[in-house]
């Protein structure tokens, strides 16, 4: 019982493999003559006999390639033996039956290949809009960002990333609008008009805005009312606007009044520091994925951090396939904790940590530890400077109408 | 003249040099249960219907008895029979 189940697996499964096969079998009816002394020598000739079964007394079905029926013909005689052939199967018999069918589906496939390519393509890139210099400006800059025309979709940075660099490195540029219909880029920009410097500026005092001994000045516009070495209070006029005494004369002040200016600061420097940086040189990995989940990277990047990933959609005509493409940028970390000694240091960090509080124009001409206090990985430091910087403001005089 | 191979083919084999099959061209015959049955260096087949095969061998022939008999497989050097074997017989012509 068990031996007949398997038979029947065993028959199924030749079924499929004789339906796909890639040989090309033929089923023939032997009938009649010395079949089994046929088939021998049908055998010694080299020629694969397959499912050999008996129908009735003289006649027997066998399975044979396709190529072998001119031998078996020949042979026939010999035997006695009449030949019947009937199904055919595999490959070169399927491909036979539906060869009027094959070249106009390689021709769909192909076409739609085409298009595809094509649809991915930058067909046309128009700039609209401002002058002729600024145009070819935009156009350069739109060529190194992959805007070109001929060029692939995917090698291009994303629209809103254009418009960004447009308008970041083309000061002339006010607006920048990139429509895409199709394949096709128009852009449009408009230029701002160019700002002129404002001659006829309000009458304006240079009033100090922190209270210092005056170091040295330049005076563009305006009549200084304070000498060198001079101290002066928060609030004090520096140089005036009023050119004469009676203040009917008035001008815009312009100038810089550099003064020494004494601050008492709190500076607190970290005795040890971990930093964790970025290596410069990314991994790039590209990566495909199927309606946004199914994603697959044919190359790990291992354990480094991915910071950048940019997506590349596939169009077909206007329409964005649920395939993407993408662009990940991988990074390399490196650890590392810095110690600082602080005695040897400690004139640069105050420095670089008062530049960052008063501001980078200053210049530190003097400067003293009041108080120190150690923690276990910090030190508090009390410090006296003295520093140089640029004390004016502008104060607007006011003409009473 | 005759003896001394045997003799020689018999020393080769108890030794363990060469396989039986191939000193004394004989058939190999396996079996996987009692449904697939391969066998090697055959000489042709003589007979054969459902319910029994006679294959020829050098020395006289294979009688393989059984049920829905189907050679899956026939080519000069190898045959493979598939369906419920009963029973697989040598009949020596010599004796």
């Amino acid at each position: 019982m068990v031996g007949r189940v398997l038979i029947h697996n065993l028959k199924g499964g030749a079924f499929i493999r004789k339906k796909l096969s890639y040989r090309g079998m033929v089923e023939v009816v032997v009938k009649g003559g010395q079949v089994e002394q046929f088939l021998t020598s049908l055998s010694v000739e080299g020629i694969q006999i397959e499912n050999v079964s008996r129908i009735d007394e003289n006649t027997v079905m066998v399975q044979v390639n396709y190529l072998a029926i001119s031998t078996m013909k020949a042979k026939r005689k010999k035997y006695n033996c009449k030949l019947k052939f009937k199904n055919r199967y595999g490959m070169p018999f399927f491909y036979s039956k539906r060869k009027k069918w094959i070249p106009p589906l390689v021709g769909v496939v192909l076409s739609f290949l085409f298009i595809l390519v094509l649809s991915n393509v930058v067909w046309n890139v128009a700039v609209d809009g401002g002058s002729p210099e600024t145009r070819y400006e935009v156009n350069e800059l739109l060529d190194t960002l992959g805007l070109k025309q001929g060029n692939w979709v995917q090698n291009m940075e994303d629209i809103s990333t254009i418009e960004r660099e447009i308008m970041n490195n083309i000061d002339e540029v006010s607006y920048v609008g990139i429509s895409k219909s199709g394949s096709s880029y128009n852009i449009l920009i408009e230029e701002s008009e160019t700002m002129e410097p404002n001659v006829e500026q309000d009458p304006a005092n240079l009033v100090a805005s922190k209270a210092g001994t005056v170091d040295s000045m330049f005076v563009i516009n305006g009549r200084p009312l304070v000498e060198i070495s001079d101290f002066v209070e928060k609030g004090d006029v520096l140089v005036t606007g009023e050119l004469d005494e009676d203040g009917e004369v008035l001008t815009y002040a312009e100038g810089e009044v550099i003064a020494e200016v004494w601050y008492e600061i709190d500076v607190t420097v970290d005795l040890s520091q971990y930093l964790l940086s970025l290596s410069s040189d990314p991994q790039k990995r590209y990566s495909i994925s199927l309606f946004e989940s199914l994603e697959w990277m044919p190359r790990s990047s291992g354990d480094k951090r991915l910071l950048l990933t940019n997506d590349r959609p596939i169009y077909f005509l206007n329409w964005e396939l649920p395939i993407s493409f993408h662009e990940h940028y991988f990074y390399g970390e490196d650890e590392e904790i810095t110690e600082t000694e602080v005695d040897h240091h400690v004139q640069e960090i105050v420095e670089d940590q008062l530049k960052r509080k008063l501001g980078q124009s200053v210049d530190i001409i003097y400067q003293k530890v009041l108080h120190e206090e150690r923690d276990s990985d910090k030190v508090k430091l009390e410090m006296f400077v003295k520093v140089l910087e640029d004390i004016t403001e502008e104060q607007i005089i006011d003409q009473g109408d | 003249m005759k003896y001394i191979p045997g003799k020689l083919n018999r020393l080769f084999t108890n030794y363990g040099m060469l396989p039986k099959d191939v000193i004394y061209d004989y058939p190999r015959v396996t079996m996987i249960g009692n449904i697939h049955l391969y066998i090697e260096n055959h000489k042709g087949l003589l007979n054969f219907n459902e319910h029994e095969i006679i294959i020829k061998q050098d020395q006289g022939t294979i009688r393989i008895k059984g049920k829905q008999l189907v050679i899956k497989n026939l080519l000069a050097e190898e045959i493979v029979i598939e369906g419920v074997i009963d029973s697989v017989g040598w009949e020596s012509s010599n004796t």
